[in-house]
């Protein structure tokens, strides 16, 4: 409106007040950038408001954008390889960050798992094994032990684990007890099944593989270990 | 100069119904800056495609808030962080007195980080079920983390028996480190199980 009125004065001036007049336009002009902006919209609803698509050629800052304090109900943002902010939805997506399967191996060898190629890759996934049980296979029997071919004094260890293939490039599980054979309480020679609880991390998103350590214990039960790189 | 007023005055009443440039005069979109942007306040996008099935390797965007000026979107890429919110590392531990490693001081904070076992591997002799004659026990056998000043401990080894004498153990096994940015810590949860092998969680965590 006040532009307007400026405008009707414009009618009853002299030439030579344009350049002043014009001053103020200018002016004016440049207070509207106070004001909010509508792009593609005549009712801007905030500041900004862009009624299409935006592109950003470099950064966006975001100074106060407000917290979210709910675990549910919000989406993570990603960018794709091409550039474009979309939300991330586990339901769709190829992959979660974390994936978790069971894994159930059936009428195994008593003598466990000596090698399974999961067929996952090593480049793109992190696997391992955080749980595990065994019954028999064809009772489910749960009275399954496992006994040592060296010494019936001899309480053996377990090696459930999950490791990198460098000829596939694909994560193998191997799952047994040292010199041992599963067995039922009664000695009867069974086959047995291993379930397993496997974590699934995905490379590059938010896991990430750090070197390994190796610590010499030195004959003591006590130590301090080596940080890992970068922590 | 009339006309030319007129022009300016229509222009700045008139809504932009056109692409904008910022820093272009050719602009892709309805509205395109050929430079960085600052939003002191709300950022809303009321139109924000998902996911699709096909896409892969795409990147975490966070906010970093000790940037300049504050606030920085930008991707979180683990490969260039030295600390990803979650880290695996496989450790070795060797020349064991035994089968006992009773405390390794892991020097991860307590603070920072939480810490789990996986992929564990015990790789050489056997303990002895006999401690005493006529004590078949299988003693106690141990594999945890804990915390103690601050930091990460780790436990690992039959509490009661031993390998004979000349027996080595080694173990692996891999340390999920989890980021507390990322990964929360919740109070422990105690329930009195009166002695029954069946119950019931005393409480349940707010995580809703």
């Amino acid at each position: 409106m006040v532009l307007i009125q400026v405008w009707h004065q414009v009618f009853q001036i002299s030439i030579k007040m344009v350049r002043i007049i014009l001053y103020i336009v200018t002016f004016l002009t440049g207070y509207l950038a106070f004001a909010q902006v509508g792009i593609n919209t005549s009712t801007p609803s905030a500041m900004l408001e862009v009624n299409g698509d935006t592109k950003l050629d470099k950064k966006l800052y975001l100074e106060d954008p407000g917290d979210n304090l709910e675990i549910r109900g919000a989406k993570l943002l990603i960018e794709r390889s091409d550039n474009s902010i979309v939300q991330y939805d586990i339901d769709k997506s190829k992959y979660g960050p974390i994936n978790y399967a069971k894994l159930v191996f059936e009428n195994t060898s008593k003598n466990g798992i000596t090698d399974y190629d999961t067929k996952i890759s090593t480049t793109d996934y992190i696997v391992g094994i955080q749980g595990y049980y065994f019954r028999g296979y064809s009772d489910g029997n749960t009275s399954i032990v496992s006994q040592s071919s060296v010494s019936t004094n001899d309480i053996e260890g377990f090696q459930v684990y999950a490791y990198k293939n460098l000829v596939t490039n694909t994560w193998f599980i191997r799952a047994f007890v040292n010199n041992s054979i599963f067995r039922r309480t009664d000695n009867a020679n069974i086959t047995v099944n291993i379930y397993m609880n496997v974590f699934i991390f995905r490379t590059g998103f938010i896991s990430k593989e750090i070197p390994s350590l190796d610590i010499d214990m030195g004959l003591l039960p006590i130590k301090t270990a080596s940080k890992p790189t970068g922590f | 100069m009339r006309k030319f007023l007129l022009l300016i005055t229509l222009l700045t009443y008139l809504p932009t119904f056109a692409q904008v440039g910022i820093g272009t005069t050719s602009p892709d979109t309805d509205l395109h800056v050929a430079g960085s942007m600052l939003v002191q306040k709300e950022f809303n996008i009321n139109q924000l495609d998902t996911v699709a099935s096909t896409d892969e390797d795409f990147k975490l965007l966070t906010r970093i808030k000790n940037s300049s000026p504050v606030g920085e979107i930008s991707k979180l890429d683990v490969d260039n962080l030295t600390v990803a919110p979650i880290n695996l590392v496989n450790y070795r531990f060797h020349n064991l007195l035994g089968d006992n490693l009773t405390d390794v001081n892991l020097q991860l904070d307590t603070d920072k980080y939480i810490v789990g076992i996986a992929n564990f591997r015990y790789i050489g002799d056997a303990v002895q079920k006999l401690i005493l004659p006529g004590d078949d026990g299988f003693g106690n056998f141990v594999l945890r983390v804990f915390e103690s000043g601050g930091e990460w401990h780790l436990e690992i080894g039959n509490r009661f028996l031993d390998p004979l004498i000349g027996g080595t153990v080694e173990y692996q096994l891999t340390l999920i480190i989890y980021d507390k940015s990322y990964y929360r810590k919740l109070d422990p949860i105690f329930t009195d199980m009166n002695g029954s092998n069946t119950g019931v969680a005393s409480s349940i965590p707010d995580i809703n």
